[in-house]
């Protein structure tokens, strides 16, 4: 088995202390909630952490609560818990079946909502062993200074690879965040970021406790689609979400929502409704967002399966996602 | 024929019990007094010489036992044309190629170790297809040969070919000729357990390894041929084999890392363990060959097969192991699947600098079958014929001479192919342009199969001996050579053992496998295992029986005697005992069953049922006493072919069967379901249910990769994808289709208890079945392995151009 390298362990049992021990050790501590990121990542030698705080035991970031106009999900949920909720089957079904598509059914008993948004994005040149990316030259994304995806590209694309931010994006939830001087709340438009070094806003210190997802009103509906190879275990090669506000009686009229589509680049991409809005959401309807995402999404080889082919099943994620809102 | 008490019945295997709670041993659990931990230093380069190797901080790391490198160790020589060395000099040829080692007093230390050894190298050209290491003027992977000889192209010297019939007048003489040219994967092995092995001398300088090898005493032959190397000329080598978690053909070879255990344990005089973890696996184990492959394939008006062309160009990777001589094999259903009056192949193997390939089941077979039968499906459209029809009328029948003069005992490849018609619902099914609820095109495809099934004589010996002994209480000690890694081959070897000796099957017990204590045998390979192992149990356990017998009369009577007159048997007075139980017979009046000894013509009463271990006692605990035991050394009768000719029948039976599956296909993605398989065999006669059951569902999920998810990915010789992350095996959803197990019994002569091997044959036919189905169902061809959804979809964007 791979090795890990030694470090210290805290657990902390409440989120003062968490963030108290994050903020003492800045740079240097890691947050562990399943640790089905965290320790292949260490395995690989991809951080050097000094600190490892443990969260699991920190009271009151497990479970899902409704709070009036949103959900509040702690960020120790596991994703088996999202799967079978019944607030979500209720209010989020889309991330109850975004959820149910991570992995597979023993990592998503240890796996977290809050451990699945902050999943560090992935490469082809980024995922392997220290040795290997030694005898690579390193990348940008950890030790080096060449992309090996794009030809003398500056900024490094690996790819987001959770399912459920894709969802909750076009949710339009926001995550809290908490450090030892206060809390913030941040919109997942704006908690992510276009760099795949690091592709989000979490500071130093700062600790993701929940995630907030709006209800939405009755007319919501909200879909997910996901491309792989097996129907168990891969990563996203595509994910696409929709949440579709849609009245009137079948096909029915779009009037709100939000596309996202992901697994391409650091950031979720989010594509406008305005093309469809106010239109009856029919076959045309769902072609022409399929065709807007298309002409917006660009994979490339940071995932091992051909581009081109990638690209091609944007519109038909599209569609599925659509079929998937309206059907499931 | 069936009335078997052992053979042939439902039981757990002896084995599952251990497996499944977790108290069977394997390599990784194994530990011995003051071992150390071996690391290797891989290289960082797939072609470069090596300027500088830098061992100074290693060595001092507090911890550190030993560090070696070719510059500081005997020479030692690994693979049949010596082209490869335990530790590398001079130049790396691989990613694979192990440049220094170091063994330490913990697993971290020797991590640490090989991080802080340094190597300076000065990066060459490589070569990473067989097509540009066969350019002019490409850069050489070995400039020597195993003897020093200079080499002057990237071209094996390993000789494969088959040239029967007239191939030229068969070609005029047929109505419809089809040409393709297919290409199937690297593919990796993925035994759940790693590689690994433990390397100790005791204090004259013997060698004990315990190594996850499949071939024990070809192993013995290599490590003592490296204990020579290293001057200890007539030292005995020892290979233990523990419980092996999966081989697949990964321990058809000796690896480097067991030699450098080796060089470790007898530079720090402490057993050395070296354990590859499971990137090591991927990156530093030798997976399957990759080829392309040419095919043209013809027949006449009515759809008999005329010829058939074969050329394959193999990817062989840096340096020769026993994989490389796939070709070998792919001979067999080259010249022998269906009845093929002209038959033509040459395969050319290529040095690259890619990791070196070796062993894996099917050993060549699959990689042709699934151009053969690809192009046949093909070829039955072009004609007009069913497909499943032109197999039919081309099936091989029992008592043919094949073109490369095997002679075939049993063939159930008719009933098989019917069999699969029949459950698949073929007429109803194929050709019918049908959609499921989903909207995706169903088809149904069938692929067939001949695989060796009596062995497969590749070496000089094809032998295994087995030596079985009786203790004072009626149990069978077996010791046999060859190597159970999951098969099952526990399962058929007691089964055997009870039925032919004539004891109860949890009175056999099978020895570890240890060279020490096991007569010779020359692998678990070629689906050998059983049909070896069960025909030498039923000669040594007659050998036994008639040992047994000789030494009954007297005995057997004085002990039903004594039970006739005890109280139990209202104590019958001596000459009434005498009367009943009769005089001291003659050997051939008895008999041995379910560990009860019988003597003919008397009645079939509790007295005069022996028990075994009554009379083993009575011959051992006596003056001149004596205990039993049989050895036998089974050489099947078939012979080693010649291999520039390719003619020869090279196993004693040959195994047949057809697979047929129906696939839902997605137009839209290209991804490709599933939804049910019928799996139709000719195993001879069924010796264990169980483990033939696993062979055949383990074959078929092996298959089911091969055929649509595995490829190991490579950029520069690279191994891009070393984990089960991005190496996709199936997974339990991608197995849930239902499977349908059809085995027709044709009890072959040369089989144990009529039974052929069955190790292989599951994953031969699968990927040309899924690609035939896909054809029925799209439309399109698909010629390259793994027929991934990408592929799928290019393949239908091509079909869609060429119809504008």
């Amino acid at each position: 088995m791979l090795r890990l390298d030694p470090f210290k362990v805290e657990r902390p049992t409440t989120v003062d202390e968490a963030v108290a021990l994050l903020a003492a050790h800045g740079a240097k501590a890691r947050v562990l909630a399943g640790g089905t990121d965290l320790l292949p990542n260490l395995k690989h030698g991809l951080h050097q952490p000094e600190l490892v705080v443990s969260i699991g035991g920190v009271a009151g970031l497990r479970g899902v609560k409704d709070a009036g106009e949103v959900l509040e999900i702690g960020a120790l949920t596991t994703l088996a818990e999202l799967e079978r909720h019944p607030l979500l089957a209720q209010f989020a079904p889309g991330l109850a079946r975004a959820a149910a598509q991570v992995a597979g059914p023993q990592l998503r008993r240890m796996g977290t909502i809050g451990g699945n948004l902050c999943l560090d994005t992935r490469c082809l040149y980024y995922n392997q062993s220290a040795f290997w990316r030694e005898a690579l030259g390193y990348c940008l994304k950890k030790d080096g200074s060449v992309c090996h995806v794009v030809a003398d590209g500056k900024k490094c694309v690996a790819a987001a690879s959770n399912d459920t931010a894709t969802m909750l994006m076009a949710l339009g939830a926001e995550v809290e965040l908490r450090a030892r001087d206060g809390t913030r709340r941040v919109p997942l438009d704006a908690f992510y970021l276009p760099d795949g070094a690091k592709n989000t806003v979490v500071d130093e210190g700062e600790l993701l406790v929940c995630v907030r997802v709006p209800k939405g009103s009755p007319a919501r509906r909200e879909g997910y689609a996901k491309l792989r190879h097996r129907n168990s275990i891969d990563f996203p090669l595509l994910s696409v979400a929709v949440a579709l506000d849609v009245e009137g009686v079948a096909p029915g009229t779009v009037t709100g929502g939000l596309l996202v589509v992901s697994a391409l680049q650091a950031r979720p991409l989010r594509v406008s409704l305005d093309a469809v809005r106010g239109r009856a959401l029919d076959d045309g309807a769902i072609e022409e967002l399929g065709r807007l995402a298309h002409g917006r999404c660009h994979p490339m080889t940071n995932i091992a399966d051909d581009p081109a082919w990638r690209r091609d099943m944007v519109p038909v994620l599209v569609r599925r996602a659509v079929a998937d809102a309206l059907h499931a | 024929m069936s009335d078997y008490s052992f053979v042939g019945k439902e039981r757990a295997r002896p084995d599952a019990g251990d497996k499944v709670a977790g108290r069977t041993a394997y390599i990784h659990d194994l530990t011995r007094p003051g071992m150390l931990h071996g690391k290797i230093k891989f290289s960082e380069h797939a072609h470069a010489r090596i300027v500088n190797i830098d061992t100074s901080r290693a060595k001092r790391l507090p911890g550190v036992r030993a560090v070696i490198t070719a510059y500081d160790t005997p020479e030692v020589r690994v693979g049949f044309l010596a082209d490869n060395f335990a530790l590398k000099k001079g130049k790396v040829r691989q990613f694979r190629d192990e440049v220094a080692a170091v063994a330490a007093i913990d697993p971290d230390i020797a991590r640490e170790a090989v991080e802080l050894i340094k190597v300076e190298y000065e990066p060459l050209p490589g070569v990473f297809s067989p097509l540009d290491a066969l350019a002019p003027g490409a850069p050489l992977v070995h400039e020597l040969d195993g003897r020093g000889k200079p080499r002057t192209s990237n071209l094996v010297d390993l000789k494969y070919g088959h040239h029967t019939g007239e191939l030229e007048a068969m070609k005029r003489a047929s109505r419809h000729i089809v040409e393709g040219s297919y290409s199937t994967p690297r593919i990796q092995q993925a035994c759940m357990g790693t590689a690994g092995c433990i390397a100790e001398f005791d204090g004259q300088q013997n060698l004990t390894i315990y190594a996850k090898t499949q071939i024990p005493f070809l192993a013995q032959r290599d490590f003592t041929k490296a204990l020579e190397a290293m001057g200890l000329e007539g030292r005995g080598a020892r290979v233990v084999v523990p419980a092996l978690g999966g081989g697949f053909g990964t321990g058809l070879d000796t690896h480097c890392y067991e030699h450098i255990a080796i060089l470790l344990a007898h530079k720090t005089g402490l057993p050395v363990k070296i354990l590859y973890d499971r990137t090591e696996e991927f990156a530093y184990l030798s997976p399957r060959q990759s080829a392309e492959t040419r095919v043209v394939q013809g027949c006449d008006e009515h759809g008999k097969l005329t010829f058939r062309i074969v050329e394959v160009l193999q990817d062989n990777g840096a340096y020769i192991s026993w994989g490389a001589t796939y070709p070998s094999v792919m001979m067999l259903p080259v010249t022998s699947l269906y009845r093929v009056p002209a038959v033509s192949f040459d395969a050319k193997i290529v040095y690259t600098n890619n990791t070196y390939c070796q062993a894996m089941r099917g050993y060549g077979n699959p990689e042709v079958t699934f151009p053969i039968e690809s192009n046949l499906d093909d070829l039955a459209r072009e004609a007009g014929i069913d497909p499943l029809e032109l197999r039919r009328k081309n099936a091989n029948q029992p008592g043919d001479e094949s073109p490369m003069k095997f002679r075939i005992s049993t063939c159930g490849l008719d009933d098989c192919l019917g069999a699969v018609g029949q459950k698949l619902r073929w007429s109803e099914k194929q050709g019918r342009g049908r959609k499921d609820a989903r909207g995706r095109a169903l088809g149904v495809g069938v692929s067939s199969l001949v695989h060796v099934g009596g062995s497969g004589r590749i070496y000089r010996s094809d032998g295994s001996g087995i030596a079985i002994r009786l203790d004072d209480f009626g149990h069978a000690h077996v010791a046999y050579g060859g190597v159970e890694m999951g098969q099952g081959l526990v399962s058929s070897l007691t089964a055997a053992v009870a039925e032919s000796l004539g004891v109860l099957p949890e009175q056999v017990q099978l020895n570890q496998t240890d060279t020490a204590a096991c007569p010779w045998d020359v692998g678990t390979h070629a689906s050998r295992g059983a049909f070896m192992a069960c025909n030498a149990a039923i000669r040594a356990c007659k050998e036994l029986r008639a040992k047994l017998f000789a030494l009954c009369p007297g005995v057997f009577e004085e002990i039903a005697g004594k039970a006739l007159g005890s109280k139990a048997h209202g104590g019958k007075s001596k000459d009434e005992v005498k009367t009943l139980v009769g005089a001291p017979g003659k050997p051939e009046d008895y008999e041995l069953k379910h560990a009860l000894v019988t003597k003919r013509g008397l009645p079939d009463e509790p007295w005069a049922k022996v028990e075994l271990a009554k009379v083993l006692r009575a011959v051992h605990f006596r003056q001149a006493g004596t205990m039993l035991s049989a050895e036998y050394f089974y050489e099947p009768p078939s012979e080693l072919p010649d291999w520039e000719k390719g003619i020869g029948n090279m196993s004693a039976a040959y195994t047949w069967g057809a697979q047929g599956v129906e696939v839902a296909v997605d137009q839209a993605t290209g991804e490709v379901e599933v939804l049910h398989m019928v799996n139709a065999l000719d195993v001879g006669h069924i010796l264990s249910p169980q483990a033939l059951k696993g062979q055949v569902y383990g074959g078929i999920a092996q298959g089911l990769g091969y055929a649509l998810y595995e490829e190991i990915l490579s950029e520069q010789g690279r191994c891009l994808n070393p984990g089960f992350t991005d190496y996709k095996i199936p997974t339990a959803v991608e197995m849930r289709f239902p499977i349908d197990l059809v085995f027709i019994e044709t009890e072959d002569p040369n089989g144990p208890f009529g039974s052929k091997g069955v190790g292989e044959p599951g994953l031969v036919p699968t990927a040309p079945a899924i690609g035939n189905a896909i054809k029925d169902a799209l439309g399109v061809r698909m010629k390259d392995l793994p027929m991934t959804p990408e592929r799928v979809s290019a393949a239908l964007e091509d079909a869609r151009k060429i119809r504008r």
